[in-house]
């Protein structure tokens, strides 16, 4: 599975004072538990943070387009990031919310392990995210995209509210190297589900 | 060429399985939902579907079984596309009378080969 639900591996941040539910690259996380904050370390990664307004039930996923026309819309190249974008949208709508109440907020896409490349992975994942939100009508309120800084994003469902915090560039390596691995092992996976017929 | 209805709310994945059919030469209709859908299947009568399950308005074992009461759906095999993998779905799709499951994402050479081996 190049996307898969989180685990519900849960600690209390001192640091915001919550009780928090970490995700990792690939994976993606939904509650609709008030006061849970769903976290994630981004790079040049971006993370889709989206939320029925009236339920409050929401959630956020973590990928990276790694083909270089990736972000061209309709191309296939994008499947990662289509298919990323449609397991949590369909998980919120699942537990009773509707397409036009969504709302979402995006983060990372930052230029980090490309540093020298004409075509940074960062810009082409934020770019990538706007342009799915705006094709399936999904409102996007808010973002913080691009820059060189990775970054630090809790966000709480039930609210819609979000913290961010820029890493300094000294502690820019763990969302890195977490990345890589990603990258590295979509590289290797033949993106294809099971097929039964019955 | 063979002539596909493809049904899923999601645009992009609508765009992207119309691009891989078309590229292969097969000629396609889309829907967005189960009601668009039937209405595809009376007007063009397609000689195969492939049919997302959670969509608004009517999903697609629902489409399945309304697909499967009129001429032009009692025979056209009809294969979910899906991010479900859950045993008791899969049991409703082969009561409704699917003629496969696939579990997204998608891989367009074992698409394109179910619509040669299918239709």
């Amino acid at each position: 599975m190049l996307v898969e639900k989180g685990t519900s591996t849960r600690f209390f941040e001192p640091k915001i004072n919550s009780e928090v539910v970490s995700v990792l690259p690939g994976h993606f996380f939904v509650t609709g538990e008030p006061d849970l904050a769903i976290s994630t370390l981004l790079g040049s990664c971006v993370a889709a943070c989206i939320r029925d307004t009236r339920t409050g039930f929401g959630g956020l996923n973590h990928f990276l387009l790694p083909d270089a026309d990736a972000a061209r819309s309709g191309g296939f190249s994008s499947r990662y990031g289509v298919h990323a974008m449609e397991m949590l949208v369909n998980e919120i709508l699942k537990a009773g919310g509707s397409r036009e109440h969504l709302e979402a907020k995006a983060f990372g896409g930052a230029r980090v392990i490309d540093t020298s490349s004409s075509d940074p992975i960062g810009a082409r994942n934020g770019q990538f995210v706007r342009d799915y939100l705006a094709s399936e009508g999904i409102s996007l309120v808010a973002t913080d995209l691009g820059g060189s800084r990775a970054r630090r994003v809790y966000y709480y469902p039930n609210s819609g509210n979000v913290t961010v915090q820029r890493l300094p560039l000294n502690e820019t390596g763990s969302a890195t190297a977490h990345e890589a691995a990603l990258k590295q092992s979509m590289a290797k996976a033949k993106p294809s589900g099971a097929v039964e017929l019955f | 060429m063979t002539r596909v209805l493809a049904v899923d709310d999601t645009r992009a994945l609508r765009l992207m399985l119309a691009d891989c059919l078309k590229k292969a030469g097969h000629d396609v209709v889309v829907a967005s939902d189960g009601v668009e859908a039937l209405d595809q299947l009376r007007t063009h009568k397609p000689e195969i579907v492939i049919t997302d399950l959670n969509m608004p308005n009517m999903n697609g074992l629902e489409f399945i079984e309304e697909a499967r009461k009129m001429p032009e759906g009692q025979t056209v095999p009809i294969l979910l596309l899906t991010t479900e993998t859950a045993q008791a779905l899969k049991d409703r799709a082969k009561q409704v009378k699917a003629t496969g499951w696939l579990t997204k994402p998608f891989d367009p050479d074992q698409i394109l080969g179910l619509v040669d081996q299918l239709a």
